[in-house]
């Protein structure tokens, strides 16, 4: 299986396996679109406004995970010196930031009529702001510093460090305020 | 009797902050000129200003820590001894930490006993006085250590100073938080001061026993 690790073998795979993906992928988002705005029905205390929720938890979902995977990488960039670690570091965090972005403001647009205010510095939204500006200033770091070799050393140092708020938005939900 | 490598390395930074300047004085006053701003932005109520000094005197520590970090690795990289260092046999861990020690001390010791008399400015009482100066005690030394993190990650770039300080900030928040419920605490009965400063130096431990390991990974990658 790790010979897949090399781009020689693994691009081919990815050019046989791509077209079924993408079709799996758009079959499973008209699923859950009907799901979400159709199907599912509105909740007896939020009414619609919980729609919004099938969007905002995937997206904190995949927020989290993807700096998961950005730290999988900085490891694989600082232990291994993978060169496809250092390019997945680095496209994987925007990706995360949007994803972050859509959260906090999907959480916002939830959170008006429902609590009746656009924020709160409780723990758990804090520490997704937090990662949020993680994520930005590992964008940063990676636009300043021009060898890009260096640049993906230096974000996965980055990374590491600020893999400790995983587990603090994890647990926030229980810790309550700040 | 030759003193060891790291007290060697820790009076030549004392000596070398004494000489060229270490920032410490320029340091002070720009914690004062946050404290001075303050009032103009809120307004002179002094009860106002006591509830939220602590805060005042928290995050004007905190940006002042900031200013005082290009410091820290910047100079050694220009001439060359930051090279001496990585390739030394004394551990690039040990050698940072007594860096950021001796950086603490000629940046955030001034910081920490001019804060008292700031927070008179900002019509503290004597016992908050009290618990912010102990808990920027306890917490100017993560402050100094987290900051090294970003210090060494931007350590090659000409003016790193601001991405510097987005790459800290994120990190400090916790430091932050602890440190003004610490800071806090006396000025009502509900809001106790130890519970927060023990994890106040928690973290400041905890900082100082792992960002030392982060801030010599990040000195060996970044200045190749």
């Amino acid at each position: 299986m790790w010979k897949y690790a090399n781009p020689t073998f693994f691009l081919p795979l990815v050019a046989k396996l791509l077209p079924w993906l993408t079709g799996a992928t758009v079959i499973a988002f008209a699923i859950g679109i009907w799901g979400a705005f159709f199907s599912a029905p509105a909740d007896y205390q939020q009414g619609e406004t919980v729609r919004i929720m099938y969007i905002h938890v995937p997206a904190a979902w995949l927020s989290m995970f993807c700096y998961a995977t950005m730290t999988a990488s900085a490891l694989g960039t600082l232990v291994w010196r993978h060169p496809l670690a250092d390019a997945a570091q680095k496209a994987a965090a925007p990706i995360g930031a949007a994803f972050t972005f859509i959260c906090l403001v999907t959480g916002s647009l939830w959170g008006k009529p429902m609590w009746g205010t656009w924020w709160v510095w409780d723990a758990r939204l804090t520490s997704v702001l937090v990662l949020f500006v993680i994520y930005l200033g590992l964008i940063a770091l990676w636009q300043t510093i021009e060898d890009p070799g260096r640049a993906a050393r230096g974000a996965a140092i980055l990374t590491l460090v600020g893999v400790v708020n995983l587990p603090i938005i994890k647990f926030s939900v229980d810790w309550g305020s700040i | 009797m030759s003193p060891s490598p790291l007290m060697a390395l820790f009076s030549r930074e004392i000596r070398v902050a004494r000489r060229l300047g270490s920032g410490s004085t320029m340091g002070i006053i720009f914690f004062l000129i946050l404290v001075t701003i303050v009032p103009f932005a809120i307004g002179p109520d002094l009860i106002l200003l006591s509830r939220i000094g602590p805060a005042i005197l928290w995050i004007a520590a905190l940006l002042a820590t900031l200013l005082g970090l290009d410091r820290l690795f910047q100079a050694d990289h220009e001439d060359g001894s930051l090279d001496l260092m990585l390739t030394s046999d004394t551990p690039l861990e040990l050698i940072v930490l007594v860096k950021c020690l001796a950086h603490w001390v000629v940046t955030g010791l001034p910081l920490v006993i001019a804060a008292p008399l700031f927070g008179l400015m900002l019509a503290l009482d004597p016992q908050a006085l009290w618990a912010v100066t102990l808990s920027l005690l306890a917490g100017t030394p993560a402050l100094a250590l987290l900051g090294a993190i970003g210090a060494a990650l931007t350590v090659t770039l000409r003016r790193g100073g601001l991405l510097m300080a987005i790459l800290i900030l994120p990190l400090a928040i916790p430091v932050l938080i602890f440190g003004v419920s610490a800071a806090s605490a006396s000025l009502s009965a509900t809001t106790p001061f130890w519970p927060p400063f023990l994890i106040l130096c928690a973290l400041t431990l905890a900082t100082l026993a792992a960002a030392p390991f982060a801030v010599a990974a990040a000195l060996r990658h970044m200045s190749e």
